[in-house]
């Protein structure tokens, strides 16, 4: 196959090592791209250089694939989707053996095989690229995930930018020509950021409401987007959310509440001037009391959340007195008793210690009381349905829940549209279907109608054991919402959603359910394993650096394939040619075998070489350099030559003593 | 076959490919790929400022691209090609390009254009077919898009590449080399050139399209072909050598004797008669060649490729050494008759070979027409070299009756092992000759048939 050389893109001198200090300062990298740039430039300015051939350049690139997975696989797991970016933050790191591999080349390309797997199989194919400029602008785009919102990042890309640009200058064109051209771009550069900007601002505004409909959005510590009026089937996924190890038996079914709010409007719940404040840990360092009120603890709790941000809401039982967890940076709480914990992305254990039944909070305020102006008509005349006026408060909640319980059925769809703002109202009406939202949205409204403080909770059902992880589990579709009612002085759970919505939920698991849940086990373990210490190790290791970076030079250093600079030159004319039979040279030139002045490469090697080393000729080998000097189809001689060379070396290398 | 949407694809994707390869430096792919990447990875604004690398990006690529739309130059070209080419043998040619205007052009690139012909759904199944065994990976398997690429380069002919021109001074012409390796025989046909010079940032380039239409032969491939004798009766050649490709009935002089009775009077030889006042004529010997024939059978190739390569094989015969004696009477290709005879100087194998260039592979025709072409002419035939596909009763029936007539047949079959039956075994089985080593089974044919 007749392929087209890869024009390469010249590249101002020490602009890799410019690219790579850059990128290391803004992104915290500083001391790691140093040493990486200067074993660049280092290896770059030596006069000793490999004539590797295409097979070595492919174990480069197998190495950096492989360090590539293994950061993808780290950062993917320890920060989920958003890992994407921490990837992209250490690429640098990943293709760096890669490029240190073709700087050490003697060609100073690599064959566009190493890149592309399928390429190596076409052994006529013999393109070759410089990797060197698309490192530089990995090095931009890698920096780009980090970097500080200021000036130093546009600056950081104008001046490599406009650097190679200037390398690559037309030399056609005046200078004012190319500084007025590049003007333009930069004045067409600055619209176009502004224009960005404007419009991601407005997008994600759209987006961020189109998501905020569906109920399985992130949960908002201050607001509660329903699915109240969503038309069709909703539906939550099979994932396993939580993993709760009890110490002790614990009471099924365990509602675990992450959130709750008090204002309702327009189908969405808001907790109404809930600041939160970080808790102050005990003396080790992890392990806060989150209410020191009421009865002393009694259960405990082993939690395993995955949760995607750093910031993310703890699921916990009522009356939760203390959490413990290593991994948690901050604890903050709010007037609610909703707790907020930062630590890494991923799977967040900790342990929580709580008396049941009841705790102490703070009493109710106006808001817990208030109800939405269009619902109140409709309200009143649910509450004459039910009945109990006049009855204490505990027996008109429970009047109350029964009233759903008797009347109303579970239901994941919605078939019907309704006028604006009256899916509620079609419920308790008409319908008297639905899901979760709809009983504990009407609950804690009746409850208000009927005098009683009330809040609406959201948080997990548990209810399944697993018997793979040994753990009681809880997994998306098990997201529930009830009511919070304040009764005799104490904030009191009301779930009055229909008592076989799980079975139901269950009832449309997935067949996979088994392998998925099997894949998620392995998962957690690894995540697990992943978060834990392991820097006693790593110091330990950090001592095999030094020894083993020498046994790397010292076998490099004594490879046959390496080639002194000056000497190719001083030998041959054409950088490309003179390569062609630099292995060759250097194990002559090992065993001390140099040509003489005024030799031609034929003269040389029929006075130095042997006749034949394993299987390969020396007039074999010299055929093809002489047809890839002088001949007109130099299609596929390289990688012929090349493997052929290996082989004589190899055989030469082993015949000497 | 690739779906009817991904079909229509292709040409796009192509043309798309063609155009950042001419129209973007190697710089300016480059930093396309970082306006891609930055606008894929700064989607998120808050989480990255890829976004900003992406605008200036962006930036300098719509400013290059501005400043590349229109470019007048006053260039003239003219190409200067060699008589024919041979295919899968590396040539070149050249290019006189002359600057007409008043400023040095310099930095410029030239790409040569050859027509771009149709490609059909069913002749890209029958390659596609042909070539699933050689596809690359599973992209080229399961989409096809690389074989595709393959299909038209060789439909093409040749794959010309982007030649860089030394500068040129107002009123100069500079020559500019081509390399040219022709992919198949047949016509190339130049339909044009492009010019191309960089804009000041170095990015892009602005085009200059020149309309020049021309053709250049590409031979067959050839291998190498030992002698081959057949064991065959001369048969008498009307006009002998000088005339072979004359009308009539001239004869060759072979010596001077003296007059027999009978001798006809136009053969006196009258000076001889002056000077000795005998009466002495000229005496002329009939001549005797081993006429052959070449029959190219390409019906029942296994695979376009195959077809080919029964051209090439017949090319290789016809240009390979014949016997002192032999000449090479006709070459029957489908149902197309050539009268050559060529060898011992006489006619020209070139002849043979612009004609196997030039004529169609037809995949289907009738055999009728050739058996009865060759029945036509057995009497002056001394053997027959045929090239052929697959296994065929008509062929075979049309051999042995060459048999029975005493006619000496080397029958040679082009197979392609993956597709084709298992070889026959007996004393009249054809030489198989496997597609995929051509080279190695031609040097082996010879001899006895």
């Amino acid at each position: 196959m007749t392929v087209m050389a890869q024009p390469s893109i010249p590249l101002p001198r020490l602009w890799l090592a410019l690219a790579l200090i850059g990128w290391g300062g803004l992104t915290n990298n500083l001391s790691g791209a140093i040493v990486m740039a200067l074993l660049l430039e280092g290896i770059s300015a030596a006069p000793l250089k490999w004539a590797l051939t295409a097979r070595n350049f492919h174990r480069a690139a197998d190495l950096t694939s492989v360090l590539f997975a293994l950061i993808t696989v780290v950062q993917f797991s320890r920060y989920s989707v958003l890992g994407i970016y921490q990837i992209l933050q250490v690429a640098p790191y990943g293709f760096f053996p890669l490029v240190l591999v073709q700087r050490a080349s003697t060609a100073q390309s690599m064959p566009m095989s190493a890149l592309f797997y399928s390429l190596r199989r076409q052994r006529d194919y013999s393109a070759r690229i410089d990797i060197a400029p698309p490192y530089v602008c990995l090095c931009l785009l890698a920096a780009s995930s980090g970097a500080a919102r200021d000036w130093r990042y546009l600056a950081f890309c104008g001046v490599l930018v406009f650097g190679m640009l200037l390398a690559a200058r037309p030399q056609r064109y005046r200078w004012t020509h190319w500084l007025g051209a590049l003007t333009l771009a930069v004045v067409v550069a600055g619209l176009t950021q502004l224009g960005i900007e404007r419009s991601q601002r407005a997008l994600e505004n759209a987006v961020l409401y189109w998501v905020n409909q569906f109920p399985w959005s992130l949960q908002d510590p201050n607001r509660a987007v329903t699915a109240i009026g969503t038309i069709g089937r909703l539906k939550l996924s099979d994932q396993i959310r939580l993993r709760v190890t009890p110490s002790g038996d614990l009471k099924l079914p365990l509602l675990l509440q992450e959130a709750s709010y008090d204002v309702f409007n327009f189908g969405s719940w808001q907790a109404h001037e809930a600041p939160f404040a970080a808790l102050d840990t005990r003396a080790d360092g992890a392990t806060w009391a989150v209410n020191e009120q009421g009865p002393n603890a009694r259960a405990r709790l082993e939690i395993s959340v995955q949760h995607r941000h750093e910031l993310s809401l703890l699921p916990l039982p009522r009356g939760t007195r203390v959490v413990a967890s290593k991994e948690i940076a901050e604890l903050q709480n709010n007037r609610f008793g909703t707790l907020m914990a930062e630590s890494p992305p991923g799977a967040l254990r900790f342990a929580v210690e709580y008396a049941a039944p009841a705790s102490v909070e703070p009493p109710p305020r106006a808001s817990d009381r208030a109800l939405p102006s269009q619902y109140e008509s409709l309200l009143s005349a649910t509450l004459e349905e039910i009945g109990g006026a006049g009855m204490p408060a505990a027996q008109r909640a429970a009047r109350i829940r029964q009233f759903f319980l008797e009347h109303f059925q579970y239901s994941l769809i919605q078939p019907n549209t309704y006028a604006w703002r009256t899916p509620l109202a079609e419920f308790l009406r008409t319908t008297r279907r639905g899901h979760c939202e709809y009983f504990a949205t009407a609950s804690v409204l009746l409850l208000r109608a009927a005098g009683i403080p009330a809040r609406y909770a959201v948080g997990y059902v548990v209810e399944d054991y697993s018997a793979i992880e040994h753990a009681y589990i809880a997994r998306a579709r098990h997201a529930h919402a009830w009511a919070l009612a304040y009764i005799d002085g104490a904030w009191i759970t009301l779930d009055s959603t229909p008592a076989n919505w799980y079975e139901l939920e269950d009832q449309r698991a997935s067949a996979w359910q088994p392998v998925q849940d099997w894949a998620a086990w392995l998962v957690f373990r690894y995540q697990r394993l992943s978060q834990a210490d392991l820097s006693h190790w790593t110091d330990q290791l950090l001592w095999l650096v030094a020894p083993l970076a020498g046994l790397l030079y010292w076998r490099l250093r004594r490879s046959p394939m390496a080639v002194r600079t000056d000497i190719i030159h001083a030998s041959h004319s054409g950088a490309a040619i003179s390569t062609l039979l630099a292995p060759l040279l250097a194990c002559l030139a090992a065993q001390g075998l140099q040509p003489a002045p005024g030799d031609t490469m034929a003269k040389f090697l029929r006075r130095a070489a042997p006749d034949t080393s394993g299987e390969v000729t020396r007039d074999e080998l010299l055929q093809l350099y002489n047809r890839l000097r002088y001949g007109r189809s130099t299609t596929g001689l390289n990688a012929q030559l090349e493997s052929r060379l290996r082989d004589y070396c190899a055989s030469l290398a082993a015949s000497q003593p | 076959m690739p779906p009817r949407l991904l079909w229509r694809l292709f040409p796009h994707a192509a043309r798309a490919s063609r155009w950042l390869e001419q129209r973007f430096t190697a710089g300016g792919r480059l930093l396309l790929g970082v306006l891609v990447s930055g606008a894929i990875l700064g989607i998120d604004i808050r989480q990255t400022l890829a976004y900003q690398l992406a605008a200036l990006a962006f930036a300098l690529l719509v400013s290059s691209l501005a400043l590349s739309t229109r470019w007048r130059a006053q260039l003239t070209v003219r190409r200067v090609l060699p008589p024919m080419v041979t295919a899968d043998l590396a040539t070149h040619y050249w290019l006189e390009i002359t600057n007409h205007g008043r400023d040095t052009q310099s930095e410029l690139l030239v790409q040569d254009m050859l027509d771009d012909p149709p490609l059909s759904r069913v002749r890209f199944k029958s390659w596609r077919d042909s070539h699933r065994a050689v596809a690359h990976n599973w992209f080229d398997r399961a989409v096809g898009f690389p074989l595709w690429l393959a299909v038209r380069r060789w439909q093409h002919g040749a794959v010309l590449a982007l030649t860089p021109i030394a500068p040129i001074a107002p009123g100069a012409t500079v020559r500019v080399k081509i390399e040219l390796t022709a992919l198949r025989r047949g016509w190339l046909r130049f339909v044009g050139l492009r010019v191309l010079r960089p804009e000041p940032l170095g990015l892009c380039r602005a085009r200059l399209n020149l309309v020049l239409v021309e053709q250049l032969l590409a031979l067959p491939r050839r291998h190498r072909v030992p002698t081959i004798t057949l064991q065959s009766a001369r048969r008498y050649q009307p006009g002998g050598v000088s005339l072979a490709l004359a009308v009539g009935d001239a004869q060759e002089f072979a010596a001077l004797r003296d007059y027999q009775p009978g001798d006809p009077r136009r053969h006196i030889h009258w000076r001889s008669f002056a000077k000795t006042g005998a009466l002495i004529v000229k005496q002329y010997q009939d001549e005797y060649f081993a006429r052959h024939a070449l029959v190219v059978d390409t019906r029942l190739a296994d695979t376009p490729a195959c077809c080919e390569a029964v051209i090439e094989v017949a090319a290789s015969i016809a240009s390979g050494r014949q016997p002192q004696d032999a000449i090479l009477d006709l070459i029957i290709v489908g149902t197309d008759v050539v009268e050559l005879a060529a060898g011992r100087g006489l006619g020209s194998e070139l002849r043979a070979l612009t004609y196997l260039a030039t004529t169609p592979a037809h995949a289907h025709h009738d055999f009728a027409p050739v058996a009865a072409l060759l029945r036509a002419r057995l009497g002056h035939l001394a053997s027959v070299i045929m090239v052929c596909g697959r296994d065929d009763p008509a062929r075979n029936a049309l051999l042995a009756e060459l048999r029975n007539h005493q006619v000496p047949t080397l029958c040679l079959q082009v197979v392609d092992e993956q597709q084709s039956a298992p070889p026959t075994h007996g004393e009249h089985a054809p030489t198989r000759l496997r597609i995929d080593h051509l080279a190695a089974d031609l040097a082996c044919v010879g001899g006895a048939p």
